[in-house]
């Protein structure tokens, strides 16, 4: 076997420009899709270099409106899985709860990357007013119910639907709950009430009230944001009824085991 | 009870009115007489009218027997739990205080949902247009009753001074509770001996001396008497409250022109009740119409309520017992003031079952939570039980009344 050397190069025709041997950017050009997999990683070392950083609560972060997929795919040109954006978007809310004055730039830039266009004026909430009478209001949701409620300052009047508080609610506990948010204030004799519930059962339209009710007292008296959420006025009770599945007699009820 | 100054204050009833009560069976068990040791009420502005109205007919009545007597007609409406029963309560017991007499119909649902005996009441020669009417010897029974033992001390005191006919030998019963008695003891009686008692206490003798006291007749549950009853005639046909002698009897002097009225004096007071009640929509219409007038709504005017022109015919004879000259007064029964219901939870709070501390804002807060001050759920909010459980110690786990 014969051992050729190779030729020598020849310094006047060889292009230097044009590297001699071709390389990725980056190692995820050899992933499904790279841009998003830079992005991954990118943001994955920044919360491990900045994980320590001290953070807020996740209702003081500020408010961030991050792209959608759709807009994230047109951006990086790759069909990316929707439950692979969530991964970017979980990493972004970590990053965005990091305290904004504590914030290096390295992450304010990253996070500016990833924030809709057109955002900052979409994602601030419009703070509901009192109108000339004196009449807040707020609206509440719970299962199938909804109601406006409309609070104005006065005596301690209460009109569910046009009837009054105890032919709406015959039941003391939808009475104490649906006028919880002002019992907690010790403020049932400073407002009347004034709601409107449709939708859903007794209980439902009471708590719906509770809700609204918040909400509304919120507009008049923001300062009783922490009391109100301890009371757990605040938050949207999330529960639905539970649809019933194929092969059980209800949402969770089975038909009666038999061994044989 | 009639000073204007204990208005909100919980006063207690006198020892022999509460026995005259209990055998007008005036207390009912669904009120929460047994969380106190003696009966009490609380003196609301409404009392203090009744009161007023009660010591105008004693003004009003002259030397002789029937003379100037006045009859005054109420019917008292509200809301459910708003305290008409207590009021009529109230009522009868400044009745008995100033020495009236007083008929107690305490539930007006026995006399038309077919648990008591009727019989056919004989129709006079020539009234064949008029309705079938019925007797209710029980009822009747139960009515003397409740007025012979109520009113012991006073009736003993008066003879009769009217004939009744062949049955009822007046020279046989000395007083006019012996007479009363009669038709409580047997029922079949009962029918003739009420129409003579009735007789005695409320047609006087033209110039006689002995003055008769003024009668108080007081009515619980009126709108059950207006409409169609569960009793059915001989042809299965439904018989109409109105046709019963008893119900008659009482609604017209209600709602009377002034032919049917009390000779003697009195009051006759007709509570509605809002608590498994019929459907009576001619019946509340007219109340809202007659309110309407007494506020001083004319007829045409355009807030008149008139009643929904797509619904049934109201019933004639609920139509004819309102007519524009009527004297009955309609009062409704809103919700206590604030002093009032301070007063209230005060007495509950001097009584040991309401353990908050009773300030103005916690007044404020029952007396929203209660729709606007309604005495039954203010009450409720009142007695409410706390439970508390002992964390610790050889009662772990048992849960006390706090």
């Amino acid at each position: 076997m014969e051992i050729r050397a190779a030729p020598e190069i020849d310094f006047e025709r060889t292009r230097m420009d044009a590297p001699a041997r071709i390389l990725p950017a980056s190692p995820s050009y050899f992933t499904g899709a790279p841009m998003f997999t830079d992005d991954l990683l990118e943001l994955e070392s920044l919360v491990n270099e900045y994980g320590r950083v001290p953070q807020v609560d996740p209702d003081k972060a500020p408010r961030m409106a991050w792209l959608r997929l759709s807009q994230y795919r047109a951006s990086s040109g790759e069909r990316v899985r929707a439950s692979k954006y969530a991964q970017i978007l979980r990493l972004l809310t970590r990053l965005n709860r990091i305290h904004p004055q504590l914030r290096p730039e390295a992450v304010s830039d990253t996070l500016l990357r990833y924030q809709r266009p057109g955002a900052a004026k979409i994602q601030q909430a419009t703070p509901g007013t009192i109108d000339a009478y004196g009449r807040s209001k707020g609206v509440g949701r719970r299962k199938e119910s909804s109601a406006r409620v409309f609070l104005v300052e006065g005596n301690g009047e209460v009109l569910i639907n046009g009837r009054s508080l105890i032919d709406a609610f015959p039941r003391i506990h939808d009475r104490e709950s649906a006028l919880w948010p002002l019992k907690v204030t010790s403020r049932i004799d400073k407002y009347n009430v004034f709601a409107l519930a449709n939708g859903g059962g007794v209980t439902g339209q009471a708590e719906s009230i509770t809700l609204g009710l918040a909400k509304a007292l919120l507009v008049q008296e923001p300062a009783l944001k922490p009391i109100l959420r301890r009371a757990g006025c605040v938050t949207r009770d999330p529960r639905r009824v539970e649809r019933k599945k194929p092969g059980r007699l209800k949402a969770r009820k089975k038909p009666t085991w038999v061994k044989r | 009870m009639a000073d204007a100054a204990k208005v909100g204050s919980v006063l207690a009833l006198d020892g022999p009115v509460i026995d005259q009560l209990r055998e007008a069976k005036a207390f009912k068990t669904t009120q929460n007489w047994n969380l106190f040791r003696a009966p009490s009420t609380l003196a609301r502005a409404e009392t203090i009218e009744v009161a007023a109205d009660i010591q105008d007919v004693n003004d009003s009545l002259g030397d002789t027997a029937g003379l100037g007597a006045t009859t005054m007609r109420r019917v008292v409406t509200g809301e459910k739990a708003s305290g008409k029963s207590i009021h009529l309560l109230q009522a009868m017991s400044l009745a008995y205080l100033n020495k009236w007499v007083v008929v107690n119909v305490p539930d007006c649902q026995e006399y038309v949902i077919n648990q008591s005996a009727y019989t056919p009441a004989a129709t006079k020669e020539g009234d064949q247009s008029k309705d079938q009417m019925y007797n209710q010897p029980q009822l009747a029974a139960d009515l003397l009753s409740r007025l012979a033992y109520s009113n012991a001390d006073i009736l003993t005191k008066l003879k009769p001074i009217h004939k009744h006919g062949d049955r009822i030998d007046s020279r046989k019963s000395k007083n006019l509770k012996d007479l009363a008695l009669i038709g409580a003891e047997d029922r079949i009686m009962a029918p003739r001996v009420w129409d003579a008692t009735w007789k005695e206490l409320t047609v006087p003798v033209e110039g006689a001396k002995e003055k008769r006291p003024p009668v108080m007749v007081a009515i619980d549950g009126v709108n059950f008497w207006m409409g169609e009853t569960r009793y059915r005639s001989s042809d299965y046909k439904v018989i109409h409250a109105h046709q019963f002698t008893l119900v008659k009897q009482f609604l017209d002097l209600l709602f009377s022109r002034g032919q049917n009225s009390l000779g003697n004096g009195g009051m006759v007071m007709a509570v509605t009740t809002k608590s498994n009640h019929p459907i009576t929509p001619a019946f509340e219409l007219l109340v809202r119409q007659t309110r309407a007038r007494q506020d001083g709504v004319e007829m045409t005017d355009s807030s008149f309520p008139l009643g929904d022109q797509y619904a049934k015919m109201p019933d004639p004879r609920v139509a004819e017992l309102f007519h524009p000259d009527t004297q009955t007064a309609v009062t409704e029964l809103k919700g206590l003031s604030r002093p009032e219901s301070k007063g209230l939870l005060e007495y509950f709070a001097k009584s040991g079952i309401f353990r908050e501390a009773v300030t103005d804002s916690e007044v404020a807060e029952k007396w929203s939570l209660s729709g606007g001050g309604i005495v039954g759920e203010m009450c409720k909010l009142g007695a409410r039980t706390r439970v508390g459980i002992y964390a610790t110690g050889p009662r772990e786990g048992v849960k006390v009344r706090v």
